[in-house]
C-alpha cells in the first residue's frame, strides 16, 4: 500500500492541507503528489512533449481530481486520461464541492470511478476519505501497472 | 418336637426377656437417682464454699503471701468441717495465676496431713488438665474421676475476679461408697429376675399340658378313622374351638360312612349299566386294544366280546375319524384334556356304517400313570338320519327363501292381554326384501312393524292378523306408504299367530298404467279442446264421432252431427260435386289431405273447410271407415283476398309521381280494402322547428309534452270519414299523443282493439259515439331506422293479427316508397342549392373536360371580364401569360397540374392569370377531379389574390420585425440565464470552499492545539464550525430553490395520489413509531411536472407530518374540490397551525413561523412549493389557526376565480 502514489489535483491550498490531514487521520500513509491545476497534472502524468513515456513519472494508484481547476478543468483532465491508453483504466475519483447535477453526470459519463462531494463538515470529510482509502487503496485490485 | 415342648420353649424365652428387661431398668433408674443426689450435694457444697469466702477474696490474691498461713489454716479447717458434715472428700478453690493453676483454698483431711500430702496456699495443682473444661467453657462442670485421691465425682463452679483472672470452686466426693450401693441394687435385680423366671416356667409347663391334651386326643381319633374304624365316640372337653373341631370330626366320620354305602350302590349300578345298559362301555388299553367291552357295545357293533378283545379301536372306526381320534387319544393320554366327546362312524361287523356318540376319558392310578381309556358309546344312527333329513329340508327352504326374487317376510302377530292383535314383529326377511322395499334385512329383522315403518299402527295389521288367525291365504295389491311402493302381496300363515308375506314391487307397473291413463286423458282433452273438428265416419260415411269444436265451426253440436253424413252440411250448390269426390275417396280407401269444401253454418253463413282423413280398419283388415280433421279456412281465404287487393294497391303506387298522391292512394286503399273507418298519414319534416301554433306545443309536462322540438309530424293524407289534412291534427309533435309516440322510438307500432278504454286513446267518448273499436298506428322508417312518419287508422272491426301483419307489410313498402320519393326531392333541392352556391360564389369556378372549359359560374365572367361564350371551349392557358413567374411555360405547367389532378391528386397552387384583355393578376388555383354522369371532369376554383398578396406582404414584414425582437430578447434572456447558472455554480462550488477551510482548520486547531486553548477558546472554535456548517446548509437550500425555479418543466399526466403516497412512504420510513391517519383519495389525475409535484407533495405533506408530531391523534388529508369551475387541491393537517396574522410570511424564503427548537426546518420548503405552483400557472394559499392545524390550497392551471391569494 505504501508504494502506491496518490495524485491529488487541487488548486485550493486549504483543501490540499485538509485532504492531507484527512489522509493522515485515516492512517493513509501513501506518498501524495499534489498538482495545483489541470495542466500540471497532465504534465505529471504524460510528461512534456520531449519526454518519452518511459521517462514519465510512475503512474499513481489513484487520482483525486477537483473539477474546478485553473487552466484545464477537472472534466477535461478526466477526458484526456480516458483518451490515453496508458491512463485509461486508472481509478479517478472526482473530489469537489460542487453539487451541480451536471457535474456529477459529466464526471460519470467521462469515466470517473467515483464522485465524492467535499462536505463542509470536516468530520464527514474524514469519513468520506476513510471510505475512499478503504475501497480504492485496499479493496480494489488495481490493473497491472504499465500495461 | 411336640406341641407341648414348643409352647414351653416359647414361654420360657418370653419370660427370660421380660425378667431381664425389668431388672435392667430397675438397676439403671436407681443408679441415676443416686448420681443426681450426689451432683446436687456437690454443687451446694461448692457454692457454699464460695459464699463463705468474701466476694472479693480472689481480687486480693497476688502471691503466696497474700494471706497469712493462719488465715489459710482457718479456711482449711472450715472446709474440713464442711466436708465431714456433708460426707465429702474435698472442697477447694483454684485460680489461674501466671498460667499456673494454684490453690486458693483447700481441704486437708487428716490422712493427707499424715502423708504430708495436703495442699497449701498457692500450691500449684498437679493435674491442671482437670480444669481444661471448666475454664474453657466457664460453665459449671460435673465429672467423675479416678486418680491418686481415689475414685470420685466432682463439681467445678467457675468465676472471674475484677482483673479478669479465672478461678473456680470445686467439691468432690469419694464414690467408693456409691459403688457398694449399686452392687446391692444389682443383686436385688438379679434375684427378682430369678423369681419371675421360675414362676413363669412353671406356669408355662402347666398351660402347655392343658392346651395340647385335646389335640393329641383328636389326633389319635382321626388316626383311627383313617384306618377305617368309624365307630369312635368323641368326647373331649376344652375350649369352644376344640369342641367345634371334635364335632366336625364326628360329622365327617358319619359322612364317610354314608358315602361308603353310596359307593357300594354306584358300583352295583355301574355293573348293571355295564352289563345291561343301553350305553356301550368299553375299556381300551394304551395300545388301543379293546380290553373289556360290555354286551351293549357288542350289540351296537355286531361283534362278540371275544372278537372285539382281539381287535383295536381304530379297526372298526370309519377312516374319516381316525385322524381326529388319534389326536384326541393323544391329548387324553397326555392329560391335556380330561375327556372328549365326539360323534363318529363305526363299521358294523355286517359292514353297515353306524353313527355313535362317544365319550372317552382316561383312567389313571394314584400316581397319575395312565391305566386305560374308558369310552361310553351310544348308537345315534337313527337320530342322525332324522337330523340329516331335517337339515336338507331346512337348507332347501332356506335357499329358496334367500334366493327367491320375491320379497318375503315372516312375521309374528303380537296380541294384547285381551287377545287382540296390536302389532306384528318381523321375524325374518329374505335378501330380496331389500330390493323391493329399500330396507336392509339387518334393519328389518326383529323389529316391530310400527318401529320399522315408523307408523302409529302396524300397516295392514287387520288384514294379515286375519290370515294369521284363520290360516286363509290372501292375495292383494297394496300401496305400502311406509316405503312408498306399490306391492303385490301374497300372505299365508305358516302356523297360527304367524304370517308370511311374499311380495313384489309393482311400483313401476302401477306408474306406467297411471301414465297411460294420464296420456289418454291428455289426448282426449286435446281432441276435445282442439279448434279443429275431429271426426270419424263409419264405412257407410255416417258420422260416429265428432269433437265438440264442430259447434264453433258449424254451429251444430256433436250430437247433431253423429248419425248424419257430411253431405247434410255441404252448401246445396256444391253437394253434387262433393258427393262425387266423397264416393271416390271412400272407394279408394286411401288417405286424403287438404280437400276443400264449403259448408253451411247453422246461422246461414258459408264456411270453407279444409279436410284431411285416413281410413281405418279392424284387426281383420276390414275397412271400418275414415277418421279425419277439418279446419275452418274461411278467414284464410278472406285474407288471401285482401293480400291480392293490397298487391294491386302496391302496383298502383308504382305508376304514381307525386308523394302526396301516393299517400292518398294508400289511405284510400286502407279504407277500401281493409274496411277502415278512416286512415291517415303524417310525415316528419326535418328541421321544422316547433313554434307557436304547434298542436299541444304548450304542454310543459306529462306524457303529451313535446319531446323533440326539432321534429314535427305533418298530416299529409287522410281518407275515409275524414279527408281534410288541416285542423287540430295538422301537426303532432314527435313523442306526443298516440301518433307522436308511435313516431318516437318508444313504440314502433301500437294496435288496440279496445279504443274506448285504452288510456292512450285520449277521446273515448268520441270513439264510442262513432262506434270505433280498433286503432292501429305504424311508424314509417328510413332504411337506417330513422322515423319518417306515421300511418294510422281507426276501424269499426277488431284488427286481426293477420290484418296487423298486412298493415306492417304495407308500412314497410310505404316507407321505401316515401324514402325514394323524398331522396329524389332532396336531390332536386340540393341541386338547386348547389347551383345557387355555384352561381353566387366569390371565386371563379370552372368545370373542365381535360383542359377545355365546359362550364363556369357568373363570378368567372366578372373575374376575367368577358362573356360566357368567350370562355367555354377555351383552355386555361388562354387566360395566362406565356411564362409563369418561376419562368416555366404556362401551357406546359398547366397541363402538368391538370394531369396530376386527373390522376386523383388535389392540386393547389399560385398562378399568374390574365384577363381576357391580357391584364395580369395573381391567383390561387385549386384543382379537383370530379365524376359527373360517369365522366371525369376537373373542377377548378380560381381566386384573385392580388389584394390578399399585398396584405400578406405587410404581415410578413411585420413578423420579420417581431421575430427579430423576440430573438434579441431570447438572447438576452439566455445570457441572463447563463449568468444565473454560472452564479449558482459559483455559489455551490466557490462559496463552500472557504467554509470548508473554516470548519476544517477549526477542527484541526481543536485537535492539535487543544491543550493550548481554554474552554472558551474551544467553544469559539466549535461555534465557528457550527456557523460554517449552517451556512453550507443555507447554500444548499438556496441552490435547491434555484433549481426548482430554473429547471425545465416536463408536463405530463400525473397521478397526484400516487405521488402523495410515495411522499408519505418516505415520511413513514423516517419515523416508524408515529401513528398518523392519512387520507389520500385514489386517482387524483393532474397535468404537471411529476418531479416537481413530488417536491410539492414532499414539502406540504412533510410540513403536515412535522407540525402534527406533537399531536396524539395526528391526521393528514389530501383532497380536491371544485369551486367556481376551478379545481382546488389541498393538504390539511390538525397540527400546530399558525396565526393568520403572519400568513404573508409563510411562503417567503428562509421565513419561519416556528422556532427551530420546536420544529426543525430551513424555511425554504414552502418558498419552493410556491415557485413550483406558480410555474405550473397555479396559485397557492393557506389557512390556519394556532394549535388547530393548517390547510394549504393550490390550483394548477392559471386560476380565474381564486378567492384568496397570498
Amino acid at each position: 500500500m505504501e508504494n502506491k502514489i496518490i495524485l491529488l489535483v487541487e488548486d485550493n491550498p486549504d483543501d490540499v492541507d485538509l485532504t492531507l490531514r484527512a489522509f493522515k487521520k485515516n492512517n493513509i500513509a501513501n506518498s501524495v503528489v499534489i498538482k495545483r491545476d489541470g495542466a500540471e497534472a497532465l504534465e505529471y502524468l504524460f510528461g512534456t512533449e520531449n519526454q518519452s513515456p518511459q521517462e514519465c513519472n510512475p503512474l499513481p494508484a489513484i487520482i483525486l481530481l477537483d473539477i474546478k481547476l485553473p487552466k484545464i478543468d477537472g472534466i477535461e483532465v478526466l477526458k484526456r486520461l480516458r483518451a490515453n491508453p496508458r491512463t485509461k483504466i486508472l481509478p479517478v475519483i472526482i473530489l469537489t464541492s460542487s453539487t451541480q447535477e451536471q457535474d456529477i453526470i459529466d464526471s460519470y459519463s467521462f469515466g470517473a470511478n467515483s464522485y465524492v462531494r467535499k462536505p463542509v463538515d470536516f468530520d464527514q470529510f474524514i469519513e468520506a476519505v476513510r471510505q475512499l482509502g478503504l475501497y480504492w487503496l485496499l479493496l480494489n485490485e488495481l490493473p497491472p501497472a504499465g500495461k | 418336637m411336640n406341641i407341648k415342648s414348643q409352647i414351653l420353649l416359647l414361654m420360657s424365652f418370653l419370660i427370660i426377656i421380660t425378667a431381664s428387661t425389668f431388672s435392667w431398668i430397675g438397676y439403671q433408674s436407681s443408679k441415676k437417682a443416686l448420681l443426681e443426689g450426689i451432683d446436687n450435694k456437690l454443687l451446694t457444697a461448692a457454692c457454699f464454699a464460695k459464699t463463705i469466702l468474701s466476694d472479693n477474696y480472689h481480687d486480693t490474691l497476688i502471691d503466696k503471701n497474700s494471706i497469712s498461713p493462719e488465715e489459710f489454716d482457718r479456711m482449711v479447717d472450715r472446709n474440713n468441717k464442711l466436708c465431714l458434715s456433708l460426707d465429702l472428700q474435698y472442697i477447694w478453690s483454684v485460680m489461674i495465676v501466671s498460667n499456673q493453676i494454684v490453690f486458693t483454698s483447700a481441704t486437708s483431711p487428716e490422712k493427707d496431713i499424715k502423708k504430708g500430702d495436703h495442699a497449701r496456699f498457692f500450691d500449684v495443682h498437679r493435674n491442671p488438665s482437670a480444669f481444661d473444661n471448666v475454664f474453657g467453657t466457664m460453665k459449671t462442670d460435673y465429672s467423675s474421676f479416678t486418680n491418686e485421691w481415689g475414685t470420685g465425682r466432682m463439681v467445678l463452679v467457675p468465676g472471674t475476679d475484677k482483673t479478669g483472672r479465672k478461678y473456680c470452686f470445686g467439691a468432690s466426693m469419694d464414690t467408693g461408697n456409691i459403688n457398694k450401693i449399686l452392687t446391692n441394687t444389682m443383686r436385688e435385680s438379679f434375684l427378682l429376675f430369678l423369681i419371675i423366671l421360675t414362676v413363669g416356667i412353671c406356669t408355662s409347663y402347666y398351660l402347655a399340658g392343658v392346651l395340647s391334651r385335646p389335640v393329641i386326643k383328636l389326633t389319635s381319633i382321626a388316626k383311627k378313622i383313617t384306618s377305617g374304624d368309624y365307630n369312635q365316640k368323641i368326647d373331649i372337653g376344652g375350649g369352644k374351638e376344640v369342641k367345634s373341631l371334635s364335632e366336625s370330626i364326628a360329622t365327617m366320620s358319619l359322612a364317610i360312612r354314608e358315602k361308603l354305602a353310596t359307593i357300594c350302590e354306584s358300583v352295583e349300578l355301574f355293573r348293571r349299566v355295564f352289563d345291561e345298559g343301553l350305553i356301550g362301555v368299553v375299556i381300551i388299553g394304551r395300545d388301543l386294544k379293546f380290553l373289556k367291552v360290555n354286551p351293549t357295545f357288542c350289540r351296537i357293533t355286531g361283534y362278540s366280546q371275544e372278537e372285539l378283545t382281539s381287535m383295536t379301536f381304530p379297526e372298526i372306526t370309519h377312516p374319516d375319524h381316525i385322524e381326529k381320534d388319534s389326536e384326541n387319544i393323544k391329548k387324553l393320554a397326555n392329560g391335556e384334556i380330561p375327556y372328549y366327546r365326539t360323534e363318529k362312524r363305526y363299521y358294523r361287523k355286517d359292514g353297515a356304517v353306524i353313527w355313535v356318540s362317544l365319550v372317552a376319558s382316561a383312567i389313571r392310578d394314584n400316581t397319575g400313570n395312565l391305566l386305560y381309556f374308558l369310552t361310553m358309546t351310544e348308537d345315534i344312527t337313527d337320530k342322525k338320519q332324522l337330523n340329516e333329513e331335517l337339515r336338507c329340508n331346512e337348507e332347501k327352504f332356506r335357499s329358496l327363501f334367500e334366493n327367491m326374487t320375491e320379497g318375503m317376510t315372516l312375521n309374528e302377530v303380537i296380541y294384547d292381554a285381551k287377545g287382540k292383535a296390536v302389532n306384528y314383529r318381523i321375524v325374518d326377511v329374505n335378501p330380496a326384501f331389500e330390493k323391493h322395499t329399500g330396507i336392509s334385512p339387518v334393519t328389518a329383522k326383529g323389529k316391530l312393524a310400527t318401529e320399522l315403518y315408523g307408523t302409529e299402527s302396524a300397516p295392514y295389521l287387520p288384514l294379515w292378523a286375519n290370515v294369521a288367525e284363520t290360516g286363509k291365504p290372501h292375495h292383494t295389491e297394496i300401496y305400502f306408504g311406509s316405503v312408498k311402493r306399490h306391492l303385490d302381496v301374497a300372505c299365508f300363515s305358516p302356523r297360527k299367530g304367524w304370517f308370511a308375506t311374499v311380495f313384489t314391487d309393482i311400483t313401476e307397473r302401477v306408474q306406467i298404467a297411471d301414465q297411460l291413463r294420464q296420456s289418454e286423458e291428455k289426448f282426449r282433452s286435446l281432441v276435445e279442446t282442439s279448434n279443429e273438428w275431429i271426426w270419424e265416419l263409419n264405412e257407410k260415411g255416417i258420422g260416429t264421432y265428432s269433437s265438440p269444436s264442430v259447434k264453433t265451426l258449424l254451429g251444430y253440436g256433436p250430437e247433431d252431427v253423429i248419425g248424419k253424413t257430411p253431405l247434410d252440411f255441404i252448401l246445396p250448390e256444391d253437394r253434387k260435386e262433393f258427393a262425387t269426390i266423397h264416393n271416390k275417396i271412400f272407394k279408394s280407401r286411401k288417405p286424403f289431405v287438404h280437400v276443400l269444401y264449403r259448408c253451411l253454418h247453422k246461422n246461414g253463413s258459408i264456411i270453407i273447410l279444409e279436410g284431411s282423413g285416413v281410413p281405418f280398419f279392424d284387426s281383420n283388415g276390414r275397412f271400418k271407415g275414415y277418421r279425419g280433421i277439418n279446419r275452418n279456412i274461411t278467414e284464410r281465404k278472406r285474407m288471401e283476398e285482401q293480400i291480392t287487393k293490397l298487391s294491386f294497391l302496391k302496383e298502383r303506387l308504382i305508376g304514381t309521381q307525386s308523394l302526396n298522391e301516393i299517400l292518398k292512394i294508400v289511405t284510400d286503399g286502407i279504407v277500401e280494402f281493409l274496411g277502415a273507418d278512416f286512415a291517415r298519414i303524417w310525415l316528419i319534416e326535418e328541421g321544422d322547428l316547433c313554434e307557436k301554433g304547434c298542436f299541444n306545443g304548450e304542454f310543459s309536462e306529462g306524457p303529451n309534452v313535446c319531446r323533440d322540438r326539432t321534429r314535427c309530424l305533418h298530416l299529409v293524407a287522410s281518407s275515409g270519414r275524414y279527408t281534410h289534412i288541416d285542423g287540430n291534427h295538422r301537426r303532432v309533435p314527435v313523442g306526443c299523443y298516440k301518433i307522436g309516440r308511435v313516431a318516437s322510438e318508444e313504440d314502433p307500432w301500437f294496435v288496440t282493439n279496445d279504443v274506448t278504454n285504452d288510456p292512450r286513446v285520449h277521446d273515448h267518448v268520441w270513439a264510442q259515439s262513432l262506434g270505433l273499436v280498433s286503432f292501429a298506428g305504424f311508424k314509417l322508417t328510413s332504411e337506417e331506422g330513422r322515423p319518417i312518419g306515421v300511418l294510422a287508422l281507426f276501424n269499426k272491426q277488431p284488427i286481426s293479427s293477420f290484418g296487423e301483419g298486412l298493415l306492417k307489410d304495407l308500412t314497410n313498402y310505404l316507407s321505401q316508397v316515401i324514402m325514394s320519393k323524398k331522396s329524389l326531392e332532396a336531390l332536386q333541392k340540393s341541386e338547386t342549392k348547389f347551383r345557387t352556391i355555384f352561381e353566387n360564389a366569390n371565386d371563379a369556378i370552372f368545370l373542365m373536360k381535360d383542359d377545355i372549359f365546359v362550364d363556369c359560374n357568373t363570378k368567372t365572367l366578372q373575374m376575367f371580364q368577358c362573356a360566357r361564350d368567350q370562355i367555354i371551349g377555351q383552355s386555361p392557358y388562354r387566360f395566362s401569360p406565356p411564362l409563369q413567374p418561376d419562368g416555366r411555360d404556362s401551357k406546359e405547367k398547366a397541363l402538368e397540374k391538370i394531369n396530376a389532378a386527373l390522376a386523383g391528386n388535389h392540386q393547389y397552387f399560385d398562378w399568374k392569370h390574365c384577363l381576357y384583355d391580357g391584364t395580369l393578376f395573381d391567383a390561387e388555383v385549386s384543382l379537383n377531379p370530379i365524376v359527373l354522369g360517369g365522366n371525369l371532369f376537373i373542377q377548378a376554383i380560381v381566386r384573385d389574390v392580388t389584394e390578399h398578396k399585398k396584405a400578406e406582404q405587410a404581415i410578413l414584414e411585420l413578423n420579420r420585425d417581431l421575430e427579430q425582437r423576440v430573438k434579441d430578447r431570447t438572447l438576452r434572456l439566455e445570457l441572463a440565464n447563463k449568468e444565473l447558472n454560472a452564479f449558482a455554480y459559483s455559489v455551490s462550488h466557490d462559496l463552500r470552499a472557504p467554509l470548508r477551510s473554516i470548519d476544517g482548520f477549526s477542527k484541526a486547531v481543536l485537535e492539535d492545539f487543544s491543550d493550548k486553548l481554554n474552554d472558551e477558546g474551544r467553544d469559539y472554535l466549535q461555534r465557528l464550525r457550527r456557523a460554517s456548517q449552517h451556512m453550507a446548509a443555507l447554500i444548499d437550500d438556496l441552490l435547491k430553490l434555484f433549481r426548482v425555479t430554473s429547471s425545465e418543466l416536463n408536463i405530463s399526466d400525473v397521478n397526484l395520489s400516487l405521488i402523495a403516497e410515495t411522499a408519505i412512504t418516505g415520511l413513514r420510513k423516517t419515523d416508524h413509531q408515529r401513528n398518523v391517519e392519512i387520507i389520500i383519495p385514489p386517482e387524483i389525475k393532474i397535468k404537471a411536472d411529476p418531479h416537481l409535484m413530488l417536491v410539492v407533495m414532499e414539502n406540504l405533506l412533510g410540513n403536515a407530518w412535522k407540525f402534527t408530531s406533537k399531536k396524539q391523534k395526528a391526521r393528514i388529508e389530501l383532497g380536491v374540490f371544485e369551486k367556481n369551475k376551478q379545481v382546488i387541491y389541498y393538504v390539511r393537517d390538525n397540527g400546530a397551525g399558525f396565526d393568520m396574522a403572519f400568513v404573508h410570511k409563510l411562503f417567503g424564503a428562509f421565513q419561519r413561523l416556528h422556532s427551530v427548537e420546536d420544529y426543525p426546518g430551513d424555511g425554504i420548503g414552502l418558498a419552493s412549493v410556491q415557485r413550483i405552483i406558480h410555474r405550473h400557472g397555479g396559485w397557492i394559499w393557506a389557512e390556519g389557526k394556532p394549535d388547530e392545524g393548517a390547510t394549504f390550497y393550490f390550483t394548477l392551471d392559471s386560476g380565474t376565480t381564486v378567492t384568496k391569494e397570498v
